[in-house]
């Protein structure tokens, strides 16, 4: 574990790559000619955040008091080489691995649910809202938002609800209040529960329901992927990385990381766009959920009801129910725009993996490395073996991001056995 | 600090769009930017949008090369703004005729957003007319984007404060005069796309801006036909631009 100077690893500044993408980021737009929906965002994001998101600023200052917070949480998070996983995949190069299950709350996702529920608080708001998939959204905008003297309100997919019950009490334990969504709160549940009542649920519809909730209330909502501010946010592992490979005399040669929206592999990347060599990225997604290979580039929206704007990315159509795989937080029909389009330029390769394969590579991970990787990372995990496997000889170190820990998804492994 | 005034072509009508004109030109306007009726506007805001709809059935060829002799004959420079989206099926047709209405120029907000893959070929249909293009660039366009096309592009640089209509940014004009500058250098920058009142105005000409563009602020003027209101606003503007 590398843990030498933490203050020298633990960035000052977030990266946003907007100002060096190779063509034009499209905005996002309005489906009516009324351009409400992005007005919208004025009411239910804050200000600050807002900024970010548009952000002409290659570099934005990390404030004081969220790098004390990111501190507590436990970053920066480790580096860690898996050389038994090296001996079993028989690869001649090395394999590291950047272990964002590492934080307190277990995954990447406390990167941007701390300066979200930072700026809502210092903007005067007392109570967030969000969704969540899998879950470890919702913890960490729990705790990001208790640690910032707020409630929080969060929509819960109702499979992974009735999957994790743990994780319920996980976010209620750290001071969030939980519901299984589609819910009865809102109006856009109530009509998909009228249709369905047994409907499972997506991340597109916890988001409009999250969104509704907020702006029925007056509150501020709270993104967990797909913006770019979310990435600037998530480009603190990027960062870390390359201190840690640069103290280490190490050089990335293959970037790997698992896409839901885009958050935890754009952070992880984007810092490394402008090095001097070819990195080598592969972007793995879950065969159930083929955004890159079946979805179609153009303006979708980022939720299910249509409510918040539509955005030019790689998208399966916004009303896509996505199977009910145990990786939660793949289950999302759109991806960033920013990954999107580094995607179709053919800049960053993707690759599918699909669930049977992602328990297997949890399996040999786990007893490789003594991680037990969150089902997402799961699909990063298998890319990576995939790769070691088709290259041995390759001698090309490999980064791995292992986004979060799967303590709470051990029921994956009760439908194949151990 | 120069002054550019946008108007939508046949908005709210021929006539006082006319009127409108006159008032502008005895008010020490420098340029005139002319937008081309379009069915998807997607760049503008809501209030330039509507514009749009009502201008649709009021355009004309004739009006539009009226339009611009009578601005040329005060000294006044006159830019299209067109939206690719509604001319690229017949790209060449329209520019061979707009070529010979007298403009210094041509906007395209979609240029670079939605046409980049093909951006040498409607820049060398351009050439080819002999119409200079007036790059648009915003605090999202990349780097190295805005570089090559300012460096294809002509006298002036377009630059919208706003990176998409309807948001609120809190951006400081400070940072983003200081931005625009170190990717455009020593050209010729107009701002424009969000500027509302008369202190942002001022504070613009405090910073060393060379010109300036207002667009969405004069339509409460147009609506109501109201040229004196007009005529005032640009007084104050004068007051806030020397
Ligand atoms: C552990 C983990 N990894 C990955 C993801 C996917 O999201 P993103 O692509 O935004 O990183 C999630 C989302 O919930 C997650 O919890």
């Amino acid at each position: 574990m590398l843990r030498i100077d933490q203050d020298e690893i633990l960035p000052d500044k977030w990266y946003n790559v907007i100002s060096d993408l190779p063509e034009p980021l499209s905005p996002p737009i309005s489906d009516s000619n009324d351009s409400s929906s992005i007005e919208l965002l004025n009411r239910i994001i804050p200000a600050e955040i807002l900024k970010q998101e548009f952000t002409f600023n290659r570099y934005e200052k990390i404030p004081d008091r969220v790098r004390e917070l990111y501190r507590i949480v436990g970053r920066p998070t480790p580096l860690i080489r898996a050389g038994k996983l090296e001996e079993e995949l028989r690869y001649k190069g090395k394999i590291l691995l950047k272990y964002e299950g590492g934080t307190v709350t277990g995954s990447h996702k406390i990167n941007t649910a701390i300066p979200q529920a930072y700026y809502a608080s210092l903007e005067g708001s007392r109570s967030v809202v969000t969704e969540t998939g899998a879950g470890q959204w919702g913890t960490a905008v729990a705790l990001a938002a208790s640690l910032n003297h707020m409630k929080s309100r969060i929509f819960m997919v109702k499979v992974s609800y009735d999957q994790k019950p743990l994780r319920k009490t996980v976010m209620e334990l750290y001071g969030g209040n939980v519901v299984s969504s589609p819910s009865q709160e809102t109006e856009f549940g109530l009509g998909l529960l009228a249709k369905d009542p047994k409907s499972p649920g997506s991340l597109g519809i916890a988001i409009s329901e999250a969104v509704e909730y907020a702006l029925k209330n007056d509150l501020k909502y709270m993104l967990g992927s797909v913006m770019n501010s979310v990435l600037a946010h998530q480009s603190i592992i990027g960062l870390e990385t390359r201190k840690q490979l640069e103290i280490e005399g190490e050089e990335a040669e293959v970037l790997i990381g698992c896409v839901g929206g885009g958050s935890n592999f754009g952070g992880f990347v984007f810092p490394f766009l402008k090095s001097s060599k070819d990195i080598e990225m592969i972007a793995s997604t879950a065969s159930e959920i083929p955004k890159f290979s079946k979805g179609e580039y153009g303006y979708d929206f980022l939720d299910s009801a249509g409510i918040l704007p539509k955005l030019k990315m790689y998208s399966l159509g916004a009303g896509f129910i996505p199977p009910g795989i145990y990786s939660g937080g793949l289950r999302y029909h759109g991806a960033a725009p920013s990954l999107s389009m580094l995607i179709r330029n053919g800049r960053i390769q993707s690759d599918e993996v699909g669930e049977p394969e992602v328990i297997n590579a949890l399996k040999v991970f786990a007893r490789t490395t003594g991680i037990i990787a969150a089902p997402e990372s799961g699909h990063a995990i298998a890319t990576a073996m995939r790769y070691a496997r088709k290259n041995p000889a390759a001698k090309k170190t490999m980064v791995l991001n292992v986004s979060g820990q799967g303590n709470f998804d051990l029921s994956i492994f009760n439908k194949v056995g151990l | 600090m120069k002054l550019t005034l946008y108007f939508t072509l046949g908005y709210p009508d021929n006539e006082v769009l006319d009127e409108f004109l006159e008032v502008a030109s005895e008010n020490g306007v420098e340029r005139v930017e002319l937008g081309f009726p379009s069915a998807d506007p997607r760049y503008d805001g809501p209030m330039i949008k509507r514009t749009h709809e009502v201008a649709m059935g009021n355009y004309a060829d004739q009006a539009t090369k009226n339009i611009v002799k009578r601005l040329n004959s005060c000294g006044i420079k006159a830019y299209a703004l067109v939206y690719l989206n509604s001319v690229m099926k017949s790209l060449d047709s329209f520019l061979e005729k707009i070529s010979s209405f007298g403009f210094d120029g041509i906007i395209l907000p979609d240029l670079l957003i939605d046409y980049f893959s093909g951006m040498n070929q409607i820049l060398s249909a351009l050439k080819e007319q002999g119409i200079n293009i007036i790059p648009f660039v915003t605090p999202s366009t990349p780097d190295a984007v805005a570089r090559y096309v300012i460096s294809e592009a002509g006298k002036w640089i377009y630059y919208g404060l706003l990176p998409s209509t309807g948001i609120t940014v809190p951006y400081s004009l400070k940072e983003l005069y200081g931005r625009a500058r170190e990717i455009i250098g020593s050209k010729e920058i107009c701002f424009g796309f969000g500027l509302r009142n008369i202190p942002q105005i001022r504070e613009l000409n405090e910073l060393g801006a060379d010109s300036i563009a207002i667009g969405s602020k004069l339509l409460e003027f147009l609506e109501q036909r109201n040229t004196g209101g007009f005529k005032a606003f640009l007084e104050e503007v004068n007051v806030a631009r020397n």
